[in-house]
């Protein structure tokens, strides 16, 4: 069985949804982002060091 | 083949190259341009057809026979030369061919090109090869106009990092960093499918041991095999069981210089010696994609976990809609329809949300999502949004949803801003109905202002359709 394409067109709930999140908190998410994005950066950096040394 | 069907049936070109010795053809394959949705296998119980390369990058090419033009879509393949070219330029040159196919912006890249650019790096001869390093190859790819990155394995990371970067480590290792990030870590080989997924051909580093000979080959798709969700790790994403697409595939397309073209290898053994692992790899980046691949994943995670309240509860309103509508049909067959959506939304350990990460042309991107809209207020909604030259998408879905290919939400950022834009990045989310994006002049608060403001766009389909950047997908759509 298949999702009926033709069906989607009528699931329209049209209600905005209230919810927490997103308002007031992009100070917050940006420390963590920082943070994830240098420990990343460290990752791709020793990396980097590793893949100078490679010859095919 | 009849007169007719000829440019239907028209498979490709290959060149034979002459073999160094009289009963040796490891080397014979020359400039080789086969269509891979041509091959076609059959479902052993079902004898239904099944295309083994539709996530395979593919790029159009046009040739002229007898004076007849012929069309085919291919990947090139060329076998090792070993004297002028070894497996890292091969794999160059069968890119740059690729890529001059495919976009307007590269210039087709022949073996002398690589040997001049190189003439004005290695302080050795060129001739005969004695291989390259990787620094060597990402220059040649940036001379070439493409702008590379390199990522590496680094197992080794925890050590050296206590070594290096003890002390500023040591006060940040009990904090938390994110309750998605804590338990949804990427690492280099997760970021390789991102790139897979967004139809980059990358140049794969293999070997058997990190001193020993390295091999060079060219990750040109993924295969079509899933594992099965209780093999992939599963993360929380509030209440909701979730995974990442980059778990549930281990088999991808790769050529070889070694072997025949379209090989189809288990993630890590991308030759023919099966001992071979993946050890580092590049990825040529168009000029402007500034955010890559592990920075744009944790800034779509952040927001994701953020907005796991409003994901909740948008699904409950869809599985609400459905309900009621469900009591008001009679037609049999619109019942089991319903019912049978109602189940593909609804979240369990057996179908976790699904989360699809990939980097996109915008104007593809958009065109797709104009093309495909389900209603005209969802083609309005994208047709206004304005986007950058390169799109970074995560897009959320059921796993149930994900196989029929429908998507439940989706988190679009800018690919062409600096990982320091953070959420400043994102310009476009997307939960189910509900839909706000960001204009090139505003900014993330303003984005804020507008949901908190109810200004956002609540007349969109609950469901919408999955964008591919393979080109076979495409063309099905």
């Amino acid at each position: 069985m298949k999702i009926n394409k033709s069906l989607l067109v009528t699931m329209k709930p049209g209600v905005h949804i209230e919810a927490k999140g997103l308002i007031g908190h992009s100070a917050e998410m940006n420390k963590r982002i920082g943070k994830n994005i240098a420990a990343n950066e460290q990752k791709i950096e020793l990396g980097m060091r590793k893949a100078q040394r490679i010859q095919m | 083949m009849k007169k007719d069907n000829r440019k239907k049936d028209f498979l490709g070109t290959v060149v034979i190259r002459p073999s160094y010795t009289h009963n040796e053809t490891g080397h014979t394959y020359g400039r080789t341009l086969l269509n891979p949705y041509k091959m076609v296998t059959k479902e052993p119980n079902t004898n239904e057809k099944i295309h083994p390369f539709r996530y395979m990058i593919t790029a159009q090419y046009r040739m002229h026979l007898l004076g007849k033009t012929f069309t085919t879509h291919a990947f090139v393949f060329s076998s090792q030369d070993g004297v002028a070219m070894k497996c890292a330029e091969t794999a160059i040159y069968c890119l740059g061919d690729f890529e001059s196919a495919s976009s307007p912006l590269y210039a087709r890249v022949l073996p002398s090109d690589i040997q001049e650019k190189l003439s004005h790096r290695i302080s050795e001869r060129i001739l005969p090869s004695h291989g390259l390093y990787c620094n060597d190859i990402s220059y040649i790819l940036k001379e070439f106009g493409y702008s590379p990155m390199i990522y590496a394995g680094a197992e080794d990371y925890q050590r050296m990092l206590e070594d290096s970067f003890e002390s500023s480590i040591d006060a940040e290792k009990n904090e938390v960093i994110s309750h998605w990030d804590n338990i949804h870590e990427t690492n280099f080989k997760n970021w390789f499918h991102y790139y897979v997924e967004s139809a980059i051909p990358i140049l794969a580093v293999t070997a058997v041991r990190p001193d020993a000979k390295k091999h060079a080959t060219l990750v040109i798709g993924h295969g079509l095999k899933q594992k099965k969700i209780t093999e992939c790790k599963q993360f929380k994403l509030g209440d909701y069981p979730c995974i990442d697409t980059s778990q549930l595939y281990n088999t991808y397309i790769i050529n070889d210089d070694n072997q025949i073209p379209y090989v189809e290898e288990a993630m890590d053994h991308f030759t023919i010696d099966k001992n071979y692992k993946l050890e580092a790899y590049i990825v040529p980046l168009e000029k402007h994609v500034f955010l890559e691949a592990a920075a744009a994943v944790t800034i779509c995670d952040t927001f994701i976990e953020n907005q796991k309240d409003r994901l909740k509860k948008a699904i409950e309103v869809f599985k609400n809609l459905c309900y009621s509508k469900l009591s008001e049909v009679s037609d049999k067959e619109k019942m089991e329809d319903l019912k049978y959506l109602i189940e593909s939304i609804s979240v369990s350990s057996e179908n976790p949300l699904t989360v699809r990460y990939y980097l996109a042309n915008s104007a593809e991107y958009k065109q797709f999502r104009i093309k495909n809209g389900i209603d005209i207020d969802e083609q309005i909604f994208y047709a206004d949004v304005l986007m950058p030259k390169s799109v970074w998408v995560a897009e959320i879905s059921t796993f149930r949803c994900y196989q029929e290919g429908y998507v439940i939400g989706e988190v679009v950022l800018d690919a062409t801003a600096s990982s320091r834009s953070k959420v400043d990045s994102v310009i476009l989310l997307r939960i189910s109905g509900n839909g706000v994006y960001r204009l090139p002049q505003e900014t993330y608060t303003d984005l804020e202002k507008k949901l908190a403001e109810k200004e956002e766009n609540i007349m969109l389909p609950s469901m919408f359709i999955m964008y591919s950047n393979f080109q076979y997908c495409k063309e099905k759509e």
